[in-house]
């Protein structure tokens, strides 16, 4: 799983992203990252070392795809097991 | 040449008191064995005896280990457990009316929080963040600019052999979210650091809510209906997505209620914005400011001291105070409730275990700690059995959830008299406390 990161202020189809902020899954097609990782302006970062926001609260964000936390996180932010 | 041979024989010289070597009787020789054989058996026997009072004198008898004492028990009626069994269940069976449409724009707008709060962290770049959402990823970020450790002095070689300073270096390890206040180098990462993971716990906490709403449009969870901590406080951060009227049952200080019945504390309770007037010198306290008394006050009726205090209230308001202010603090509130202080002063007296062979016994703070808090929580869910039955008393199927942080949740409108009417089933059971109820509808 690939969590894209926004290395410079970008605006796509009216969607404005800030430097450092996350690009929603499912926002853009295989061709553009791969533009906008060539052209140094995205950069793909592992899930696991970055998860994404939008896919663990894909409730929220409307996003399709999904991530679970760890489990031993649960704890962590006192969800039920 | 004389050739015949000369013997010569010599008595035994009595003065070296040597043993004969000739013996004129033959039943001499005999006697003089078996009595040496008895002085060396007497010696050996002395000298085993010796050897067992050394190895008796080394492992003293060990005391008998009394345990804690019984404590002060509240009056409750012979079914109690049995009827709150039945409540805790019909609580479950009852769920929590929760309105869908108003979670999911709550949980929208909170999502939109939060990508601003990540943004925030990563924007202030003194530390560079990967993983925002778990501790060993954030741990290692700060360790990387060397960043995660306190300004407590580390404890000296002098005082590890004197056995002094372990308390100060156990309040000074940081091992987790709880404890990144400590890292005071830089302050400003972590304040964005703990914003952020306030709005991802706050929005984990309306997902799982999410993911549990039935049908029916209720929560039905146990989890969520009760417990205490930090998650009955992100269950208050999402009360406005209740459906139909609710009302909160709040009893004020209920830690200090029952602390003082359980010590026959007869000072009342303090007043928070006070204590914190009378402490920061302010006319006008902020709330973190009665944050801060408050967290004192729940350290000292939990009789935390010294360093361990120090870490309680800054793990509480997550900030260091100097830990000189807080011991002339702790000194204010023995002065003022002495019961308090005298009871605790008894109960650690139960908590001392042998720790060197001369009988020298040292303070057990976990266990002391654990009692403590098992004692206080156990007194907490009686408290809040009872206030749920007194609502069921007066509007039936009402409770929705009860939590041992001192207030309950119920759905519809409460009757006038519905306070009173909590006091007088508390001070039925815990006579001569002093209960303060305020109920209150959720806006």
């Amino acid at each position: 799983v690939i969590t894209l990161i926004a290395i410079r202020h970008l605006e796509i189809d009216g969607h404005r992203i800030e430097h450092g902020s996350e690009i929603k899954p499912g926002l853009l097609d295989e061709k553009t990252i791969a533009h906008l990782i060539d052209q140094r302006s995205v950069r793909e970062y592992d899930g696991a070392d970055r998860p994404s926001l939008y896919r663990l609260f894909w409730q929220f964000s409307g996003c399709e795809e999904k991530e679970e936390l760890d489990t031993d996180e649960w704890g962590e932010y006192s969800l039920p097991p | 040449m004389n050739e015949q041979r000369r013997s010569t024989s010599y008595e035994h010289n009595p003065v070296y008191g040597t043993r004969p070597l000739i013996f004129h009787e033959q039943g001499a020789a005999q006697q003089e064995r078996a009595e040496q054989e008895q002085i060396s058996q007497a010696a050996s026997r002395e000298l085993a005896a010796r050897d067992m009072a050394l190895i008796r004198a080394l492992n003293p008898p060990r005391l008998p280990d009394l345990g804690p004492p019984p404590l002060r028990e509240p009056t409750l009626p012979a079914n109690f457990e049995s009827q709150a069994a039945d409540l805790d269940r019909e609580i479950v069976k009852r769920g929590i009316a929760v309105s869908r449409d108003k979670l999911m724009a709550l949980g929208q707008e909170r999502f939109a929080e939060l990508l601003a709060r990540d943004h925030d962290v990563r924007s202030y770049q003194r530390v560079l963040f990967g993983d925002l959402t778990a501790w060993p990823a954030v741990a290692h970020s700060f360790a990387t600019v060397d960043a995660l450790r306190t300004n407590l002095p580390p404890r000296r070689i002098s005082e590890q052999l004197s056995g002094q300073g372990a308390d100060r270096e156990a309040a000074a390890r940081i091992d987790g979210w709880k404890d990144l206040w400590k890292a005071a180098q830089v302050p400003e990462s972590v304040r964005r650091v703990y914003e952020f993971h306030d709005c991802f716990a706050r929005l984990s906490f309306g997902q799982s809510m999410r993911d549990r709403l039935s049908p029916d449009g209720r929560v039905h969870s146990r989890w969520f209906a009760g417990g205490s901590g930090i998650k009955v406080r992100l269950f208050q951060d999402w009360l406005s997505v209740l459906e139909g009227p609710h009302f909160k049952v709040v009893i004020s200080q209920p830690l200090f209620s029952v602390l003082a019945w359980l010590c026959d504390e007869q000072a009342s309770p303090p007043d928070l914005a006070q204590l914190a007037t009378d402490w920061t010198g302010q006319r006008s306290p902020s709330d973190a400011q009665v944050r801060l008394s408050e967290a004192v006050l729940h350290g000292f009726l939990l009789d935390y001291r010294s360093w361990a205090l120090w870490d309680f209230v800054g793990r509480r308001t997550r900030q260091t105070i100097d830990v000189g202010a807080l011991e002339i603090w702790h000194k204010s509130l023995i002065s003022r409730y002495p019961a308090i202080h005298r009871f605790h002063q008894d109960l650690r007296s139960f908590f001392f275990k042998p720790a060197r062979a001369d009988g020298y016994h040292e303070f057990d703070t976990r266990r002391h700690s654990l009692f403590v808090d098992e004692a206080t929580q156990n007194l907490l869910g009686i408290l809040s059995l009872l206030t749920a039955l007194a609502v069921e008393d007066t509007a039936l199927d009402a409770t929705v959830a009860r939590f041992q942080d001192g207030w309950l949740l119920a759905q519809g409108k409460p009757r006038r008299t519905l306070g009173e009417s909590v006091e007088h089933k508390l001070t039925g059971a815990f006579p001569g406390a002093r209960f303060s109820v305020n109920v209150e509808m959720v806006p």
